[in-house]
Formats: C-alpha cells, structure tokens, sequence
C-alpha cells in the first residue's frame, strides 16, 4: 500500500538537502486547513468514512464544558508527554499558553489586565491559539517518536520507509488507537480510524516525500483540536 | 396619566399652581409664556421621575410576592429583571409593570397587596416575546424582560434512558462521572488504565471510588497552587493589581503583598476548613512549595510575627486585610467602597447596579450625611439610606489616614504616644484606630457623630466582627460560594432546571457540610447536573 520509493531517500530530520521540507510541510498545513474549512461549506453531507452521529454520545442535557488555559496545557503535556513549559514557546522564549495566549484560550489575566472572571466567549484569536499550540507540541511529539519508534509513547513502531512514508502495519491502528486513548479514554470509531488512514491517501496525493510524518503530525493535530478536545 | 402622577405635583411645588388653575385663573393670550414654562418644565419632570423608577425595594417586594422564584433563593434578584441592564431605563417587563401602576392612577410604591395585584394582571402576558409569558418566568426563574432569557428544561424527563456508544445518556453515568472529575478537578484527563480500572469496579463500588478519586484530584497543585483553580476563583473577591505588588512577583510599586489575602482564601477553602473563615479569620497563613506540593499553613495570631498590622481582636479576614484596607478604604472617612467590593466579591450582590438595597427604618440607622458628600439628597437616598449604614461599623478601621506621617517620620496629629504606634488609642494606618474620627473631622465636622453600630442584610449590628458573622452566615454567601464551584465543576452558571440540585446544595453547605467546600464538592459530584449526560 505504501511502497518504499527508493529514488527519495530523504530523512527530515538529519539530510539537509531537505530543508525545503519543513517548507513543505508547511504548505501542506495550510492547505490542510483551508481544504476542511473549503469542504466543509462545499459539502455538508457526511462522506464514507467521516464521523457519523451515531459514533457520538447524543446527549439530550447537552452541556459541555471549556477546556481552559490551564488544562489544556495539563492536558496536552499529559497526552502526548511533553514539558508543559517547553511544549510550546513563541520566539524560543515565552510560554504560548501561560503566557501568550492565556486569554484567548479562556484563562483570565487578573494581575497585568483587571481580569478577573473568565471569558464567557470565545473570541477571534481562540481557534488559531489553539492551533498553533497544538501544532507545534504535536511537531514535538512526533518528531521524538521517529527517534525513537520502540520507546514512542503515540506513534509506537510505526513502520516508515526511508523517505518517511507510510508502511502498511497493524502499528497504523495501533497510533490511532493509544491517540484516541490517551487523548479521549476511549477507542476511536471505525470511522475516526478511516478517517485518519484516509488523510494519509490526501497527504500522499499532495507530496510522497515524508508523507508519514507528516501525517503523524496532523493525525495529532487533528484529533487535538477537534471539539472533543475544546470541550469535555 | 403621567401628567396627572408627577408633573401636577411637581408644578404646585415648583411654581405654586397647577395646570388647570394657570388655565382657569388667567387669560390665555397673557399667560402664554406661563404655560409654555409649565409644559416645558412638566416634560423635564416626566423624563426624570421616568428615571427616577429605578426603586430600592423593588427587589425585595417582588421577593416577598414570590419567594420561589429561584430569582429570589439565595440570590439578590438582578435589576436587569425589570432595567434596561441598569437603572432607570426600563425592559419590557418594568414597562409592563409601570403601565399597570398608571392604569390604577398609583405610583410604585412599597405596598404588597397593590404589586401583588398588578402582578396578577400582567402574569399572561409575554413582555419580552420569547414565547414564554411573564408567570411561567418568575416561576422557573428567568428574565421575562430579556427575550434571550428563556426557560430551559430537562429534555431527559421527556425521555427514557438509554446508551449509546460512550456513555448511559439520562441517567447517572459514573464513568462518564470518573473522566469529568478528572479533567475538572485534576486539571488532566485519566489515563487509559486507570480509566479501565475504574470501569471495571463493580457498579455498587463506584460512587466511593468517584469520592476517592476527587479527594486525590483536589490535592493537585491545579486546583489548591498558586494561581490554581481555587486560587483564581479569589481573583474577582480580592481584584489584584500586579503594578502595585510587593514581594514575590513584584510590581513597579511594591506597596502591599496580597498574596496574604489570597493564602487565608485558599485555606478557607481547603482540607475541611470552615469557607467562612474568609470573613472572620484572625489569622494569617504562609504558603511553602515542598517537593512540588504546595502547603498552606495557618499562623498563629500574632502582629509582630504575622504580618498583618490589624490588632487579632479587630481582625474580620479578608475584610481587614492590609490589602483591603489599603486599596479599598485607602483615605476615604466612609468605607463605601470597601463595603461595594465585599458585597460584590462575597454575595455576588452588586450596590453599584441598586443591588442588595432593602429597607433599613431610617431613624434606628441614624443615617446622615456625615462626610458632607450629600447623600441625604433624596436621589441618593435611595440608595444610600442602606448602603451607609453598613459602613458605620468600620468607622474606626484605619485605611492609609496618618501613613504619609508616620512614613515622613514625623508624629501624626493622631498620634499620642509614639511608643505605643498600634495600639487603638494611636491614629496607626491599617488598623483599629479610635481617634480616627476625631482626626477626619477637621475635614468632615460631622464625622464625629458616626456611631460604630450599623445595618446589614436588614441586621442590626454593633461592630465589624457581628457585621462579618451576619454576612458570613448569610444565604447568599453561602449560594455564591457554592456558586463559585458550581461554575467551575459545570461550566455554567446553574440552569433554571438545575435550581433544586443548587438549591439543596448550598443549604447542605450550610448545615450537613457545616461550609466545608470539600464535603459540599463530594455532593456536587453526585448531582444529575454533573453526571448525567
């Protein structure tokens, strides 16, 4: 299914030839995004393999709760084991989420800005605070789980040729699985599971070369900004 | 109509004749500019007694007429219920309320049987036009001015219990339970195999092991740390300003450490401590970070060794930290402010917006304009009828009056004894200080005349320690406090169907968990508000 093509040997990581990959990368991010907002207003009706209604709890009391600042950084160093500090931090330096982007994911700056209760809304800049620290901890986790595949705490063994693609393995579900697990305490749908091996299909489409870590990044990425996450 | 209320009256009093003997008396060629001045001076008349609807005891009238309303349990019913947001502009609803009182030819006045009446004539009416009429507000606690405010109700009553892929929906789910405990409590979600070891427990074993796993969680340096979850729900009681910060984290003018303040909230809050210690402690707590854990300890009372200035006897809490009187009452003779923040912090009642105003008998008060700020004037009267007496009792806490002395180097005119700066018969800042009064009345002549004793809550009270105990031991402290949790646990402020839960809540809180909010928050978790999905 994911043939080793050896004419691109590119490692990203170590050859430095491939510094355009990270550029890559990149736009395939961008594409990413506005591809889902794009088929979201395209298409409203569910395509094989997307979530259906009856994968999820149709709550009739219907309350959810926010996942603020604080525990989005607990969470997210928890799920993917990570330094809660180091995880994310703008110009190399500042905390994105104790600092930076306290307030547009629902913390409250009570000692530099009177901000005494939490926000009740969510504002304009909560959606790309949330990607951005989500994106940058899931570069890092992935990035240490291709290090070192025996000892990944997400993307454990995952089988990848030597320019990075994806290798047909039971390690692909298993990803899947301990992602969801980690992340949700429960076992991802057949669905969300066809929905993320679908994702790789696309991201091959768009670019061979490190196709899998690509997809090991917005795999994370995707499942960690979903709603589930943002709420519980 | 509003002509004949107000404006009649207004123009005897204003010129000595009304309308119909200006028209009667004199020609109407001549008086002309008469009339003119008449109308003109009806019309500013109408817009201010419009303005002037905005009535203290509309709260506790309606609360009297409908002590159900979960708008009224616990709670200071909003002036948004009949206000634009605010007084004096009125919602449909005060509209509807102010048309019925003109169609009887009466003003609003304090009288229950008239309000009972006018309320019954307009109970089927919809004001707002949200579908719902005004009764069926009241009664399920919702605004029936505010057309986004509507009744909501347990959709699960309509529906029998079932399940689906994830949880047991309408109906209690324990696992469902176990990760919202996790992640509202702990600050994190379960891992998967503590998930599953909880899931496999035995149904009958699983309320205990939800107990178990909250006591674990509020142990984390997320909920009970510096700037954790219990931390931050100080933040809005005690409104810190990180420019003039002393200590550690300190701001540009290291003037005063509330972090002091926020240690006594924190231990009130844990380990089975009383919550309104708030209000009452004469102590202060340290706060030391061992091996990652975070420890609050309690000190005994002690000025030389405590840090607070505030003689122990005198001590109210968070009411007379260096803080509170430092920011809060700061050089002002009437603790007006600081009386507005407490109640805005710990009853959730906001005198700025005519809140928490009831009817105090004026003469038992002895309210008077002490401080020459004119508060006698009928306007403020209104308000200030209830609002200064519940200062009285701070007449003789000290905010900052004498600092700039003391700091010179230089004897207060206060001070008599320099060998005793702090004790009570010394003008000594931030703390009990009796020739206070003397010292402002060079400033406010009447000042003197303030009594100690005062009025809060509807109370009689005779010094700051009854005043903290009164208010401590109220309703709505007890409901906001449990509030302050609920929020936290549920996300939301408690939903009209949620009322009776909240309700029972917070009375337990009061009685069975005698203000322990550890003990309250082991109930909390096993409302249908929390665990039924």
């Amino acid at each position: 299914m994911y043939p080793d093509d050896s004419r691109t040997k590119h490692f990203m990581r170590n050859n430095p030839e491939n510094r355009g990959g990270k550029i890559i990368i990149f736009f395939i991010l961008i594409f990413f995004i506005f591809s889902c907002e794009l088929k979201k207003s395209e298409d409203q009706k569910p395509k094989e393999g997307a979530l259906k209604s009856q994968d999820f709890g149709e709550s009739l009391v219907n309350q959810v709760t926010r996942r603020r600042d604080a525990q989005m950084r607990n969470s997210l160093a928890k799920i993917l084991v990570l330094n809660e500090k180091g995880m994310c931090l703008e110009l190399g330096k500042y905390p994105c989420i104790d600092f930076i982007y306290k307030v547009e994911l629902g913390g409250m700056d009570a000692y530099n800005a009177s901000q005494y209760q939490y926000p009740t809304a969510i504002n304009a800049g909560t959606a790309g605070a949330l990607e951005r620290v989500v994106l940058s901890a899931c570069i890092m986790r992935a990035n240490m789980d291709l290090t070192n595949p025996a000892r990944g705490i997400i993307f454990k063994n995952l089988k990848l040729s030597s320019d990075l693609r994806l290798i047909e393995d039971p390690s692909i579900n298993e990803s899947i699985t301990t992602l969801y697990r980690r992340a949700f305490t429960r076992d991802p749908t057949p669905s969300e599971i066809a929905d993320l091996r679908s994702m790789y299909e696309e991201l091959y489409k768009e670019e061979p070369i490190a196709a899998g870590l690509n997809w090991m990044v917005l795999s994370c990425f995707a499942v960690l900004t979903s709603l589930e996450m943002a709420f519980y | 109509m509003i002509l004949k209320l107000d404006s009649i009256i207004f123009t005897q009093a204003f010129f000595g004749e009304t309308f119909k003997e200006v028209l009667v008396k004199r020609p109407f060629a001549a008086n002309l500019r008469r009339i003119l001045q008449l109308i003109i001076v009806a019309h500013i008349f109408v817009f201010i007694s419009g303005s002037s609807m905005g009535k203290g005891f509309g709260p506790e009238i309606f609360c009297r007429t409908y002590p159900q309303s979960p708008s009224c349990r616990g709670t200071w019913l909003a002036c948004s219920y009949c206000h634009q947001y605010v007084p004096p502009v009125l919602n449909s609803f005060g509209s509807a309320i102010k048309t019925e009182y003109y169609k009887r030819d009466l003003a609003f006045t304090n009288d229950d049987e008239t309000f009972k009446q006018v309320m019954e004539s307009i109970g089927s009416l919809d004001s707002d036009g949200d579908g719902f009429s005004n009764s069926e507000e009241i009664t399920n606690g919702t605004q029936p001015g505010f057309k986004a405010h509507i009744p909501t109700y347990n959709r699960c009553k309509s529906s029998k219990p079932a399940a689906n892929s994830q949880y047991s929906l309408c109906q209690y789910d324990p696992d469902y339970a176990f990760k919202k405990i996790w992640n509202s409590v702990c600050g994190e979600p379960p891992l998967w195999e503590d998930f599953l070891t909880f899931k496999n427990l035995p149904v009958s074993d699983k309320p205990q092991a939800l107990k178990d796993q909250l006591e674990k969680c509020l142990d984390y340096e997320y909920w009970l740390g510096k700037d954790g979850v219990v931390w931050k729900i100080g933040h809005y009681k005690i409104r810190p300003v990180g420019s003039v910060k002393e200590g550690e984290d300190k701001g540009l003018v290291d003037l005063v450490d509330y972090y002091d303040d926020y240690h006594i909230f924190v231990y009130s809050q844990i380990d089975g401590h009383d919550a309104r210690d708030v209000l009452r402690a004469n102590y202060a707590v340290s706060r030391k970070v061992t091996n990652g854990a975070t420890v609050y300890t309690r000190l005994e009372p002690d000025r030389l060794k405590d840090g607070i200035v505030m003689q122990p006897e005198y001590r109210a809490g968070l009411l007379t930290s260096f803080w509170t009187l430092g920011f809060y009452l700061n050089y002002t003779a009437v603790a007006r402010v600081l009386v507005a923040q407490a109640f805005n912090g710990f009853l959730g009642i906001s005198l700025a917006n005519m809140q928490g105003l009831g009817t105090i008998p004026r003469e038992q008060s002895l309210y008077k304009d002490y401080d020459n700020k004119g508060v006698e004037k009928t306007a403020c009267a209104e308000c200030h009828e209830t609002i200064d007496p519940m200062t009285y009792p701070f007449r003789n806490y000290n905010g900052l009056d004498g600092s700039t002395m003391i700091l010179a180097g230089k004897n207060s005119p206060g001070l008599k004894d320099i060998k005793k700066l702090g004790d009570e018969t010394n003008l000594t800042p931030l703390s009990y200080s009796l020739p206070r009064m003397e010292y402002l009345s060079s400033k406010y002549p009447a000042i003197n005349q303030m009594p100690e004793e005062g009025w809060v809550l509807g109370q009689k009270v005779s010094n700051l320690k009854e005043w903290a105990e009164v208010v401590a031991n109220s309703d709505q402290f007890a409901s906001q406090t449990v509030k302050d949790y609920w929020k936290v646990l549920m996300g939301h402020e408690p939903l009209p169907q949620e009322q009776t839960e909240f309700e029972r809540l917070w009375r337990n809180f009061k009685t069975i968990h005698q203000y322990s909010i550890e003990a309250m928050l082991a109930e909390m978790i096993t409302t249908e508000a929390f665990g039924v999905p």
